[in-house]
């Protein structure tokens, strides 16, 4: 019997292990991040907004830019295009210390795959703020393109997470800045005179 | 008036609101969803609320269509698993999800959903609090589909607190 359960062990258990094998790599590399490990701050907060941008939705976005014919728009419409969802995840608390540095952290978990690597972190100069503003982006296999963008925002009152899959690079971010539920970096960075690195 | 002028009035006035009636067939089809869900009929005069509102629609807003449901209990309906999947089978298959805000202590959601139309995009809202549901669904032009598309949080959040109308120029 035993030789028996070894063969088929053999047989299932290896292409099995080579199919995860093959899996894992595809799984690291998903540029869409689980927002809803942030769920469990609802019930705290004040507010919390969900924007889906993916599909059909991108789809109308980029025909009202098209039509729209803004100058402005041209470069944040060339970057929609390529991309396949935009998904903002923010809660607005009405008093300061609603969430922990732990609950930040259940998303900089899913950041910190050898795929995805810090390309901006603002701090607030203050202290006893923990205002910061991170973003990453996820390299792709060839590393010629992006496969994805992620934004944490952290303030006092506000938790917001950005996350773009696609082609993307933080320069980019620029053009998408104040649209589309992606926060305006440049009013913020002006707002608190924050550092860079 | 003549008894002729009254009959041509009442013609006009009946050819003018035929297509708006065709073309609303979709939203009573979601109100009746809610209605089935929540076992009430929505509020009488709400018709006729929406066609006098009409005119008064922010630039790029047409096609207002209201119900309101009152004495609604905001509890999830038997049988679903969550608000969001239940308010997609609301909205049927042809609306997407687009901005969804709740208050965390309050009973309170709303919920956008985007509908592809031929030259504009036809926009569902559902607001849920403690004791009423109101469903609202508009078409908007490109011009009026900036504001959204550009601050879809900040639009999102000023529906919720009822703004949505009043805050447009």
């Amino acid at each position: 019997m035993k030789p028996r359960f070894e063969n088929i062990a053999r047989s299932f258990g290896v292409p099995a292990l080579m199919a995860l094998g093959l899996a894992l790599p595809a799984w690291a590399q998903n540029p869409k991040l689980d927002l809803n490990q942030l769920e469990k701050l609802a019930s705290k907060a004040d507010e919390v907004v969900d924007v889906t941008l993916d599909g059909a939705t991108l789809k109308f976005a980029e025909r009202f830019m098209e039509s729209d014919k803004d100058e402005d728009d041209a470069e944040a419409l060339n970057i929609i295009r390529k991309l396949t969802g935009i998904y903002v995840k923010s809660f607005e608390f009405d008093k300061q210390d609603q969430y922990s540095d732990a609950d930040v952290e259940a998303i900089r978990a899913q950041l910190k795959s050898s795929s995805w690597t810090r390309m901006v972190n603002v701090t607030s100069r203050r202290e006893h703020d923990k205002e910061l503003d991170e973003v990453y982006v996820m390299a792709g296999p060839n590393g010629k393109s992006n496969l994805g963008l992620a934004v944490l925002v952290a303030e006092p009152k506000e938790l917001t997470v950005v996350n773009i899959v696609g082609p993307i690079d933080a320069d980019h971010l620029a053009a998408l800045s104040g649209e589309m539920g992606v926060p305006d970096f440049e009013h913020r960075h002006e707002r608190r005179g924050g550092k860079h690195d | 008036m003549t008894k002729s002028t009254f009959l041509m009035l009442g013609l006009g006035t009946l050819l003018a609101a035929t297509p708006t009636f065709a073309g609303d067939r979709e939203f009573h089809e979601i109100v009746d969803r809610v209605a089935g869900a929540y076992h009430k009929r929505p509020m009488r005069m709400m018709g006729l609320v929406s066609f006098v509102a009409r005119p008064f629609m922010p630039p790029g807003v047409s096609g207002l269509n209201l119900a309101v449901f009152a004495g609604v209990n905001p509890a999830l309906p038997a049988g679903s698993r969550d608000f969001a999947s239940f308010m997609q089978d609301v909205a049927g298959p042809g609306y997407h999800p687009f901005v969804r805000v709740r208050s965390g202590r309050e009973p309170e959601q709303t919920y956008i959903y985007l509908h592809d139309a031929k030259d504009a995009s036809d926009l569902l809202i559902v607001t849920m609090d403690a004791s009423d549901t109101v469903v609202v669904k508009v078409r908007l032009k490109p011009e009026a589909m900036r504001d959204w598309m550009d601050d879809p949080i900040g639009q999102g959040r000023s529906h919720r607190n009822g703004g949505w109308l009043s805050d447009r120029n």
